[in-house]
């Protein structure tokens, strides 16, 4: 199977791509949304067990 | 809640339950941190394969055309939304049962993924349906039965976030979970037990499947990917729900990998939590 049939797809690109495409695009948007949330829980916990030096940084 | 005879002696377990030992939410945390990377890797690897063999590698189908190849994500997202609620009824019974926090948090970390395969199985299942069928949508047993199980998932997810009260909001989940668990045969059984318009399975375990093997492969490594993957995020969830269920678990095993007194908000902790970042 060739690239350009691949993307052609016998006139059935936009029903196949469309479904892939989604498909990965929900999946992409979870794992980007998890590690953005463990980054700011990471942070939290930071913030938490070093409560000193961050008083100190906003001073 | 915060329940510090769990996670307070987190290596006190006896020797007996080495396993069991890990349905504390103090311990589980550091283990499912060193599993996501092994589980996002193989599911990365088992999806290029498998879109590789889906397609390139396998040929057009005699009848439909290019068009089947919406199957290898179709099938595969069709059974990761059955299993994956199963599987959250399975931890919401042992929660129900032994009172365990860690199944209850499992049960509700798996839920979006579920609910996201669920939307892709209907998604993808409107995409393929019109070239094929000519309609984006028939209010058949087989479609009408998985948009009752997104229903389902929705309605879990809706009830989790009604209330601030985390143990009643997973004993209402549970319950509502362990009641719609009969959608689940009723899904997969559908196209047998009623005249529908969706095809029959075209794997089953007693007979051989009515597909070339290479299209069989490429699904079956979709599935493999599509089952890495969800448990990959499903640990990252459970991370952050324990994280913020049970901060004192997480600053604890910091502190010990830290090499700091256990609790202590010492840098050792500080260090411990940096490293258990995913």
């Amino acid at each position: 199977m060739s690239w350009d049939v691949l993307f052609s797809l016998q006139g059935h690109g936009p029903y196949i791509l469309g479904a892939y495409g989604v498909t990965f695009l929900l999946m992409a948007w979870e794992v980007l949304a998890l590690w953005r949330r463990a980054r700011r829980s990471g942070r939290r916990q930071e913030n938490v067990s070093s409560p000193a030096r961050d008083a100190g940084r906003t001073r | 809640m915060h329940n510090p005879s769990t996670f307070d002696s987190p290596h006190a377990a006896p020797a007996r339950s080495t396993w069991l030992r890990f349905a504390s939410p103090a311990l589980f945390y550091p283990l499912a941190g060193r599993m996501i990377p092994f589980l996002g890797a193989g599911a990365a690897l088992f999806a290029a394969a498998g879109l590789y063999t889906g397609l390139v590698v396998a040929p057009v189908d005699s009848q439909q055309g290019e068009v089947y190849r919406i199957l290898f994500i179709h099938v595969a997202a069709a059974w990761m939304s059955m299993f994956l609620y199963l599987v959250m009824a399975g931890y919401a019974a042992l929660g129900l049962i032994f009172n365990t926090r860690l199944s209850f948090m499992m049960m509700r970390a798996l839920a979006p993924t579920g609910a996201i395969f669920t939307f892709l199985t209907l998604w993808t299942g409107a995409l393929w349906g019109k070239p094929t069928w000519g309609t984006w949508w028939v209010w058949d047993a087989r479609l009408t039965s998985e948009l009752i199980l997104l229903f389902l998932y929705l309605g879990f997810m809706a009830l989790q976030a009604a209330t601030d009260d985390t143990q009643r909001a997973d004993r209402g989940g549970a319950i509502l979970l362990l009641a719609g668990v009969v959608n689940v045969p009723i899904i997969y059984f559908s196209v047998q037990w009623w005249s529908t318009l969706h095809q029959g399975a075209s794997i089953n375990l007693t007979t051989a499947p009515s597909m070339a093997r290479i299209m069989v492969t490429a699904m079956l490594l979709m599935v493999a990917a599509f089952w890495l993957y969800s448990a990959a995020v499903a640990l990252a969830r459970v991370r952050g729900i324990i994280a913020e269920r049970e901060p004192g678990a997480v600053q604890k095993i910091g502190g010990q990998i830290g090499g700091g007194q256990p609790g202590a908000p010492a840098g050792g902790s500080r260090r411990g939590a940096r490293t258990e970042a995913p």
